[in-house]
């Protein structure tokens, strides 16, 4: 098996060598628009972060309620609707970091 | 005789539309808003026709609810589930007072949402300038009522509880009061928008039965969006107006 691997692997890196004046001129022909990129990457980073805050904020209230509820199963329903409301506005802000990427990628 | 087909119709009032300036999906959100409204009139007249017979029983036995299941029974639900929440932020008497706010807000937002979960339909909430009008209506409404109620003392709130920090606080507390609109129907937006296109999505990954966990996201969205928008007025009203204990 060494034997196979000391002819596969040169072989390998020498196809590597050889195919990289390919690669270091597609790499030259994509600077006009590399706005592009710019737009497309700061849509997807923009949005990430927008969900890990907002999963955060959502997880914390909602372990609260739980813990409420756990403490007092009676008090559930008196619970829920203010947790309700506490989620929907959390994720109010999630929202309109989603319509700023909308615009974003429409413009790309 | 040239037959005309309900595709021409729509097509001619989409043109009839645009040459209105309206452009892009915004005659299909006119369009459906129309349908929307249609059938809210109709709910009113069931409604108003159940009403009729309830009063022409006379004495206290219009106040007693008709036996077995009829529509003016779901009215009764809702109209007192509305009543109840706008209670929790609002005094009885206000909650009575601007329930033709809420109450209508509520069952136009909710009809209007769930016609995006329906096959081949498309929410008119999808469209920003048709929430920005709700907005626009509940941002006048509480406004107005603030100076009404306290007079100039609404704008004394807005300046913060010291002096030498009221400018600062006074342009913070402004920009919050502005926003309150554009935040309302961008949540609302958003959420329709995302809601559809997730379902979208979905549905080209696989196109069987998985996807209709989402109609079902669909329409729990619709619910508790249309309860936050309502809730959020009856909040901005109350906080406008219940500035008499200081």
């Amino acid at each position: 098996m060494k034997s196979k691997l000391y002819t596969v692997l040169p072989v390998m890196v020498a196809l590597m060598f050889f195919s990289m004046p390919a690669l270091a001129e597609e790499a030259a022909s994509g600077g006009d628009n590399l706005w592009r990129g710019y737009l497309a990457i700061g849509a997807g980073i923009g949005m990430g972060i927008a969900a890990l805050g907002g999963g955060i904020g959502q997880g914390i209230a909602a372990g609260n309620a739980l813990s409420g509820i756990a403490r007092n199963p009676n008090a559930s329903g008196k619970i829920f609707t203010p947790m309700i409301i506490g989620l929907a506005l959390i994720e109010s802000l999630v929202i309109y970091a989603l319509v700023i990427s909308y615009l974003l990628v429409s413009m790309l | 005789m040239y037959h005309y087909s309900w595709v021409q119709l729509m097509e001619g009032a989409v043109h009839a539309l645009n040459g209105l300036g309206l452009s892009g999906d915004e005659p299909l959100a006119v369009l459906w808003s129309w349908l929307v409204a249609l059938f809210l009139m109709v709910l009113g007249l069931v409604g108003r026709l159940g009403l009729n017979k309830a009063r022409a029983r006379g004495g206290m036995l219009q106040y007693v609810p008709s036996t077995g299941l009829s529509i003016v029974h779901v009215f009764e639900i809702y109209i007192e589930s509305i009543l109840n929440m706008a209670t929790s932020v609002l005094s009885l008497k206000d909650a009575k007072n601007y329930y033709w706010l809420v109450g209508g807000l509520f069952i136009y937002i909710f009809f209007s949402n769930i016609l995006a979960v329906v096959p081949g339909g498309m929410a008119p909430t999808s469209n920003i300038s048709n929430n920005l009008a709700m907005a626009l209506v509940v941002f006048v409404v509480f406004n107005v009522e603030g100076v009404r109620r306290n007079g100039l003392g609404y704008f004394k709130h807005m300046a913060g509880p010291v002096w030498w920090l009221a400018p600062f606080i006074f342009v913070i507390e402004l920009i919050g009061v502005l926003v309150r609109p554009a935040s309302l129907s961008l949540r609302l937006m958003g959420n329709m928008v995302g809601d559809h296109t997730v379902f979208g999505v979905m549905s080209e990954l696989v196109p069987v039965v998985v996807p209709s966990i989402f109609l079902g996201l669909g329409i729990f969205i619709s619910f508790l969006q249309a309860f936050v928008f309502t809730l959020l007025a009856a909040i901005y009203i109350a906080m406008s107006v219940a500035h008499e204990e200081h």
